[in-house]
């Protein structure tokens, strides 16, 4: 281990109650998405920098959603790493059915509660100590590390990310991305399938609901389109060779299927499609003449969505009673991944070894986060956070002491990345 | 044609731009329900009914949902004819409508709104016709009652169901004529009935790239559908002079023409409609819930009791899914004497008029004339063609409902000064 490696594992026994503090005065800040006022949650975030004389802007082209950024140049010509995480989070839902009020980081047995402290207030505090660390010693260091507290990520990232990649290229474009979205401590993170989100709206005369041969029913073509989309499930992509050999690994597969769910190494590779809403009709007693489907599919690696759009077109050939508009973001056209045997992925993997005991296995993923901006720039991007319990349900929680080790291998790693060894 | 035709005719004829008026004025007065508020509408019938000197009875257990009921006695006693109509319609989507749906716009010799057919513009006609027998009540036999009520298209608890619960005697005739769109080709004698029920899907929910982790409530939704499809193949056992009628070639074909091509065929069949469906909260999220409200017609020949079973059998396949009736008990397939002396007597009115004798027919939907049917009163529909029932854009030819209100008006004076 190197020497800077040892000073910061002090420097965050020493400090732990006061990352703990900060986490749970983070947590205590509601930033539910919709509706996304961040406000609050980044000024606490700006504060902890501030505190520390770390120069830092937000930047926020929603004015209740600000984005928090700050950068620094290390002593030493070298690489630019991009410490990313989300300052927003799911709305809590039923209060009433969480054990611990959704807003309180209330403790219990060394674990702390709370809507979003899984996703990613724990990452994203992560990020904010490893920069104000890495800031301090940045005398040891070469290159340049930037931190990106982005808001709206739950909604899309359109004023988050992909706010920063349009319009202030110097703090994301980088060479590499940390990102401590949740993981769990048995996987490290290299890609997320693509979401393909298209709205179908059928339309028919409608009538009167006994009047059955007056109208087709809207919400039984609807039904019966949601059939024939099962379709795209059957598609084969085909993906680059490293991304084969990720996918076939067995390791890989138990880790997919411990990580989320027993059967998620089966579709990993595969187009899912979920219906996530469909609505039709006013009344019991009247044939719709509209309704509504909302289809969620992701598209896997070594799959286009040209390719799958293709499939949709050609089953809606026979529904002229139905179009078809993208509600996701249309200028993705693949799953985004980086190298699944990349560098950082190998410095993370070898830091939380030494500091948790356990070498995260690469996986993709099969849900979004920011990272893609960063893929998708061609900019390697890695996940390595907290496990995800309670994630978007009741009783979101993380281990206390798990945060401290999630903290550990970002600061590690990052100083490795940036040439202050371990 | 008698005198009292002939004088009721010449009243018809010098006032059908006020009856067109009333109608216009019917139309602009929105009683959509739900919500089911028809205070504005059920004023201008009182208005109505008031101008002319009757004392119109107001009762209105709901204070938002009005009905009205008026009645005269002809001088020698005799039968007591009832009229029927509702004052409420369905609702309307506007965005989907080419004028707004309380236009009452006369254009090309259609009046457009909503509850054209489905009835204000019978209701005018019922109104209307009352009003000028009221003019001529000197020559009448027996009673003659209005009944407008609220409250109908949810088939809820405030209108008719009301009165026959709580004001029997106010409903109770020998006769039953109603102007529910019939089409001018058919006078209906008996309906189909609803079977209506709720299937709630419940399933676990999950992020929705996580198709792995839960059944999802929608698509199991779409596979409930399906499997529903197999009531439509339940037997049915209508009587056999009721099946002869339905298969006549010439009866089935003047109903088609009339209430629209195809609808003599789904008379004697079960009809599935899945009038709604909800589910999911989010795009991304599988949904933990689906709700399908689900509308079944029975013919004549089957009820409730025996398509019951059935469904239990179909739904105890999806664990996920409970169902729930809501349709009324009190719901059966009914009908009255498909030879009837009203039914006759609205023929031959019909035919008087210059036009098509008019078939029997069984009407798809439910009325508030099955619960006269129930309380043994012979009951009959003569209204407007159906075509845009329910849908956008609902108009009916103003032509017609002058047609409508000639033939209620003669064939109520008609079985008032029957021998009977």
């Amino acid at each position: 281990m190197s020497e800077l490696a040892r000073i910061l594992l002090d420097e965050i026994e020493a400090g732990a109650d006061e990352w703990i503090g900060l986490l749970q005065a983070f947590v205590r800040t509601p930033t539910p998405n919709p509706p996304g006022d961040t406000r609050d949650g980044t000024a606490r975030l700006a504060a902890f920098l501030a505190a520390r004389d770390i120069e830092h802007r937000l930047i926020a082209p929603l004015s209740h959603a600000p984005n928090l950024v700050a950068q620094f140049e290390a002593a030493h010509p070298g690489r630019h790493l991009v410490l990313n995480g989300h300052i927003d989070v799911f709305p809590a839902g039923d209060a009433a059915r969480w054990k611990h009020d959704p807003w309180s980081g209330a403790i219990e047995n060394g674990r702390l509660y709370g809507r979003g402290v899984a996703d990613m207030k724990c990452g994203t505090t992560s990020s904010l100590i490893t920069f104000a660390l890495l800031h301090k010693h940045r005398d040891k260091l070469a290159g340049k590390l930037s931190l990106t507290c982005v808001s709206d990520e739950e909604t899309g990232g359109r004023y988050g990310a992909g706010y920063l990649f349009a319009n202030h290229p110097e703090y994301v474009m980088g060479d590499c991305c940390l990102n401590g979205e949740p993981s769990s401590a048995h996987t490290v993170r290299w890609g997320e399938k693509m979401p393909l989100w298209l709205a179908f709206t059928v339309k028919t005369r409608g009538a009167h609901g006994a009047y059955v041969h007056m109208s087709e029913s809207a919400s039984e073509v609807a039904l019966r389109l949601m059939e024939r989309l099962e379709k795209v499930t059957e598609l084969e992509p085909k993906p680059a060779p490293e991304i084969q050999r990720n996918l076939a690994d067995p390791q890989v597969r138990a880790a997919l299927d411990r990580s989320m769910g027993k059967g998620a190494a089966d579709i990993l590779g595969k187009v899912t499609l979920n219906i996530g809403v469909v609505e039709g009709g006013l009344k019991m007693n009247m044939i719709p003449s509209e309704c509504r489907v909302e289809a969620d599919l992701r598209v896997p690696f070594g799959l286009s969505k040209a390719e799958v759009m293709a499939c949709i077109h050609d089953i809606l050939r026979d529904f002229p009673q139905v179009t078809v508009k993208e509600e996701s973001v249309e200028s993705e056209t693949h799953a985004n991944w980086c190298n699944p045997e990349g560098e950082m992925l190998k410095i993370i993997q070898r830091n939380a070894l030494q500091v948790r005991g356990i070498e995260p296995v690469p996986i993709a993923t099969l849900a979004l986060t920011d990272a893609r901006w960063w893929r998708n720039a061609g900019i390697p991007a890695y996940i390595y956070g907290c496990a995800p319990d309670g994630m978007a349900s009741h009783d979101e929680s993380v281990a206390i002491e798990e945060f401290l080790n999630v903290l550990r291998v970002h600061a590690l790693s990052a100083a490795a990345y940036l040439g202050g060894g371990a | 044609m008698s005198s009292l035709e002939q004088d009721l005719l010449a009243r018809l004829k010098a006032s059908e731009d006020k009856s067109v008026a009333f109608l216009q004025a019917l139309l602009r007065a929105p009683s959509p329900n739900p919500p089911g508020d028809t205070r504005q509408a059920a004023n201008l019938i009182l208005d109505s009914l008031r101008e002319a000197g009757l004392d119109p009875t107001v009762i209105a257990p709901r204070a938002d949902m009005p009905n009205i009921i008026s009645r005269f006695d002809g001088p020698r006693p005799g039968r007591h004819l009832v009229l029927n109509g509702h004052i409420d319609t369905f609702p309307a989507a506007d965005s989907e409508w080419e004028r707004t749906p309380y236009s009452g716009d006369v254009v090309d010799g259609r009046i457009h709104g909503r509850g054209a057919c489905d009835m204000k513009g019978g209701l005018a006609s019922l109104t209307l016709a009352f009003l000028h027998l009221h003019a001529v009540r000197d020559r009448l036999n027996g009673r003659l009652s209005y009944t407008a009520v609220s409250d109908e298209e949810t088939f809820g608890p405030w209108g008719a169901r009301y009165l026959f619960e709580h004001h029997r005697e106010l409903m109770m005739g020998d006769c039953l004529l109603s102007g529910e769109p019939s089409s001018p080709e058919c006078v209906r004698f008996g309906e189909k009935s609803p079977y209506w029920f709720v299937i709630t899907i419940k399933t676990k929910g999950a992020h929705g790239a996580y198709t792995h982790a839960t059944g999802s409530a929608t698509k199991i939704a779409g596979r409930v559908m399906r499997a529903l499809d197999e009531l439509k193949k339940l037997p049915t056992r209508a009587p056999d002079n009721l099946l002869a009628m339905f298969r006549d070639p010439a009866i089935a074909g003047q109903v088609d023409e009339g209430c629209g091509a195809g609808h003599s065929a789904v008379i004697p069949e079960i009809t599935i409609n899945l009038g709604r469906v909800s589910g999911g909260l989010k795009m991304n999220m599988i949904p933990g819930e689906c709700r399908l409200e689900v509308d079944l017609r029975l013919p004549i020949g089957l009820t409730k009791e025996e398509v019951r079973p059935h469904v239990q059998r179909i739904m105890s396949q999806f664990p996920e899914a409970e169902w729930e009736e809501v349709s009324s008990q009190e719901h059966a397939p009914n009908w009255s004497d498909p030879d009837g002396e009203m039914m006759q007597i609205l023929r031959r009115t019909v035919t008087d008029q210059g036009r098509r004798t008019p078939v029997p027919v069984v009407t798809l939907g439910t009325t508030d004339t099955r619960l006269w049917r129930f309380a043994g009163v012979p009951a009959y529909v003569y209204g407007m063609t159906p075509e845009t029932m329910a849908a956008a854009n609902e108009n009916i030819r103003v032509d017609e409902f002058l047609h409508v209100l000639r033939v209620h008006t003669l064939a109520s004076a008609r079985y008032l000064t029957a021998a009977g």
